[in-house]
C-alpha cells in the first residue's frame, strides 16, 4: 500500500521499519512535558466551568499553561524522568486512506526499559498529520530520549467499507502534539 | 562609589546575568558555545581589572564599554523564548551563516561566529557584531531575529537571503569579495556610478509622476532642488548588492517571497525617501527590476518541467508569471545586463563553497514530487520505497523546498481535486520537509539505510 501510496508513511528512513502489517515510528523534534509549577491539579470540572461560563480564554490559558514546550534537534536528548509525562510527535507523516485504521503501541525493547506509550491510541481512517506518542518512565532512571530514534510502532487493520469522521474535517491537519480536551459535553452529567 | 568600584560592581552583574541565562536551554544546543565565549571575554576583563589603578579613568571607561556590549549580547539571549522559532530554518541558517561570516584573525587562523537565532525581531534581521580590536573577542556573535509571528512561515524566511548579504559585507573573507567584485561591478555604470549620475537619473524627464511631484514639491518648499548623497548612493548599492545576495542563495523563492512580503508594505513603488537627510533603499521597483532581469539572466525564469508535462508545469507557469511580472516603467531599471551578470557570478562563486545555500534548479522529477506531495497535504520530501521495500532517499536542498512551496501556492488551482491548503499549511508542510529533510540526510550521510 505504501509503494502504491494508498497509504502514506513519510519518510521510512530505513526497511527495519517496516513489519508485515505495523510500522515502526520514530520520535519527532517537538516535546511538551507536563510542567509541574504550572496548575496544582487537574480537573475536568474547570474545564466544564470555563466552557460554561465562555470564559473560553481561561481554559486555554490552563491548557497552554500545563505544558513546556521544547524543540529538541536532532543528535540532542531529552530526559524521560521517572513517573513523567511527555507528548511528542512521530517523525513520520501519516495520511491514512479510508478503509484503513491505525492501532499504536510501544515497542518490546524501549518498553523493557520502562518506556511505556501511555495510552495505545487508535489512529482513524483518512487522518492526516503526525501521530502524538504519549510516553511515560515506568521505570526508576531517566530514559536518555533522541530525536529519530524507533520508540513505537503503529499497527494497521483494513476497516470494513467506506469510512467519515464525523466530527473533524476530512483534511485537517495535525502538525504537532496539542493537548486534548477531558471533559466533553457529554462528560456533563457527571462532574460536579 | 567611585568609578573604580562602579566598574567591580558592574562586572559582578554582568557575571551574574550570565549565571542567570544557564537557568535555561535557551533554544536547541549552543548553549555552551555562548556561554564560553561570554565567560572568556569576562575572565580577560577580569584579568585587566585586577591592575587598573583606581585613578586611571580612561581604562575604567574602556572596560565599562566592553561589559556594556557583552551585556548587549547576553540580555539578546536572555530575551529569547523557546518554541518560537523554525528550529529546522534555523539550522539552515546557522551553517550558512558560520561559513559565510567566518573570519580571519590576526594570526590568519579562521573563526567562526557564535550564531544566536531569536524570536523577538519585528523584522526578519541579523546583528553581527561589529568587527573591533578588543583584546577580549574570540568569536563573533551573530543575533538572527525572526518576525515572532512568521515562525512558521518558511516560505517568507529566504529573505534572510538578503539579511546574510549584508554580514556578509562585514567580515573579512566573504567582505573582500563583496566589495571588490560585487559591488565595483554594480557601480561600473550607470546611474550607480556616481552621486551626479544618480541625481541626474532620478531628475530625468522619464521619472514617474510620483518622482516628479515630490521633486517639485521638495524644490517649491525648500528653493532648492532634492539631491541624494553619496551615502545614499553607497546604501543603495548595498541593498542591491544584497538582494542579488538573496537570489543567488535562495534562488526564485527569493524572489516570490521579495515580491509577496515587500510589495504590500511600499504601496508607492518609486518611491524615494526625500524628507531624510539619506535615502537608505531604492524604490521598490528598482528593486524588483533588478530581480526580474537577473531571474531571466540566470535560466531561472522559466519552468524546471518540460511544456506539456501537465499540471505541475501549469503550476510552475504561474508562479513564473507572478516573478517575472514587472509593471514599473524603463526608468526603474538602474543596472544593465552585465552589470548583474558579473554580480550574480561573484556571488555564487562566494556561496558555492558551501553546501547549505546556493540555488541549483531542481529536476523536473524532483519538482513532479515535491509539489504532489504538497498537493496531497504531505510534507514535500524525497523519499520512497523501492520494489524491495528498501527507502530510496534523496537529498533535497532547502532552495528546492521552498521553490516547490511557493510553485503549490501559486499554482495549486491546477493541482489536484483535494481541499487547497491554506497558506499557513503550504508553510508549515514545508517547515515540517525541511525537519524530516536533517533527518534523510543524516541516514544518507551515516550510509545506514
Amino acid at each position: 500500500m505504501i509503494q502504491k501510496r494508498e497509504l502514506i508513511a513519510s519518510p521510512i528512513l530505513s526497511s527495519e521499519q517496516i513489519g508485515a502489517a505495523s510500522i515502526d515510528l520514530r520520535m519527532g523534534n517537538v516535546v511538551l512535558m507536563v510542567r509541574a509549577r504550572g496548575s496544582s491539579h487537574v480537573d475536568p470540572a474547570a474545564y466544564k466551568k470555563h466552557a460554561l461560563s465562555g470564559a473560553g480564554l481561561d481554559l486555554e490559558v490552563d491548557r497552554r499553561q500545563k505544558h513546556e514546550r521544547y524543540e529538541i534537534p536532532f543528535r540532542e536528548r531529552f530526559l524521560l524522568h521517572p513517573g513523567t509525562l511527555a507528548l511528542v510527535p512521530t517523525l513520520e507523516w501519516f495520511k491514512l486512506p479510508a478503509d484503513v485504521q491505525g492501532a499504536v503501541t510501544a515497542r518490546s525493547t524501549w518498553a523493557r526499559e520502562g518506556l511505556s506509550i501511555a495510552t495505545a491510541s487508535f489512529v482513524e481512517p483518512r487522518y492526516q498529520g503526525i501521530i502524538t506518542l504519549e510516553l511515560a518512565n515506568l521505570g526508576q532512571v531517566p530514559l536518555s530520549l533522541y530525536p529519530g530514534l524507533r520508540l513505537a510502532q503503529i499497527a494497521f487493520s483494513r476497516v470494513d467499507g467506506d469510512t467519515l469522521r464525523p466530527r473533524r474535517g476530512q483534511f485537517q491537519l495535525a502538525f504537532e502534539p496539542q493537548q486534548g480536551d477531558i471533559a466533553k459535553k457529554d462528560d456533563y452529567p457527571f462532574i460536579t | 562609589m567611585t568609578p573604580l568600584e562602579f566598574l567591580q560592581e558592574e562586572f559582578e552583574n554582568v557575571r551574574r546575568a550570565l549565571d542567570e541565562t544557564l537557568r535555561h536551554d535557551y533554544g536547541p544546543g549552543r548553549v555552551r558555545d555562548y556561554y564560553n565565549e561570554c565567560a572568556s571575554r569576562l575572565t580577560s576583563i577580569e584579568k585587566a581589572l585586577a591592575g587598573v589603578p583606581a585613578g586611571d579613568a580612561q581604562q575604567i571607561s574602556d572596560l565599562l564599554g566592553e561589559l556594556s556590549r557583552i551585556s548587549f549580547w547576553i540580555a539578546s539571549r536572555e530575551r529569547s523564548r523557546l518554541g518560537e522559532f523554525s528550529w529546522p530554518f534555523e539550522d539552515v541558517l546557522r551553517h550558512a551563516a558560520e561559513a559565510l561570516l567566518a573570519d580571519k584573525n590576526l594570526g590568519g587562523s579562521t573563526i567562526a561566529p557564535v550564531v544566536h537565532v531569536v524570536s523577538d525581531g519585528i523584522e526578519y534581521q541579523i546583528s553581527y557584531e561589529p568587527s573591533t580590536s578588543s583584546s577580549v573577542n574570540t568569536h563573533r556573535f551573530v543575533t538572527i531575529s525572526f518576525p515572532r509571528p512568521l515562525k512558521h512561515h518558511v516560505l517568507f524566511h529566504s529573505l534572510f537571503g538578503h539579511e546574510l548579504g549584508h554580514a556578509a559585507l562585514d567580515t573579512s573573507t566573504s567582505g573582500a569579495v563583496l566589495y571588490g567584485s560585487v559591488l565595483t561591478a554594480l557601480r561600473a555604470t550607470g546611474p550607480l556610478s556616481s552621486a551626479a549620475a544618480l541625481n541626474a537619473w532620478l531628475h530625468d524627464k522619464a521619472a514617474p509622476a510620483d518622482i516628479q511631484g515630490a521633486l517639485t514639491a521638495y524644490s517649491t518648499a525648500r528653493k532648492i532642488p532634492f539631491q541624494l548623497t553619496d551615502r545614499s548612493r553607497a546604501a543603495w548599492l548595498e541593498e542591491l548588492m544584497c538582494d542579488l545576495f538573496g537570489l543567488a542563495a535562495f534562488g526564485p523563492a527569493f524572489v516570490a517571497a521579495h515580491r509577496a512580503f515587500l510589495m504590500p508594505i511600499h504601496p508607492r513603488p518609486y518611491h524615494v525617501r526625500i524628507d531624510e537627510p539619506a535615502s537608505t533603499h531604492p524604490p521598490f521597483a528598482c528593486r524588483h527590476k533588478m530581480l526580474v532581469r537577473a531571474l531571466k539572466l540566470l535560466g531561472w525564469g522559466t519552468p524546471c518541467t518540460a511544456t506539456g508535462s501537465g499540471a505541475i508545469h501549469r503550476a510552475e507557469m504561474d508562479l513564473m508569471n507572478y516573478l517575472k511580472d514587472d509593471p514599473y516603467v524603463p526608468w526603474a531599471q538602474l543596472l544593465t545586463d552585465p552589470q548583474i551578470t558579473a554580480a550574480m557570478s561573484a556571488i555564487q562563486g562566494l556561496i558555492a563553497a558551501q553546501t547549505y545555500m546556493g540555488y541549483q534548479p531542481p529536476t523536473p522529477d524532483a519538482v513532479t514530487a515535491l509539489v504532489t506531495l504538497l498537493a496531497e497535504g504531505v510534507p514535500p520530501v524525497q523519499a520512497t520505497l523501492e520494489n524491495s521495500g528498501k527507502p530510496l532517499l534523496q537529498s533535497t536542498p532547502v532552495a528546492q523546498t521552498l521553490y516547490a512551496g511557493w510553485v503549490y501556492w501559486l499554482g495549486k488551482a491546477h493541482l489536484g481535486t483535494s481541499p487547497k491548503l491554506t497558506f499557513f499549511e503550504t508553510n508549515r508542510l514545508c517547515d515540517h520537509a525541511l525537519m524530516q529533510q536533517s533527518a534523510i540526510d543524516l541516514v544518507i550521510n551515516e550510509g545506514v539505510i
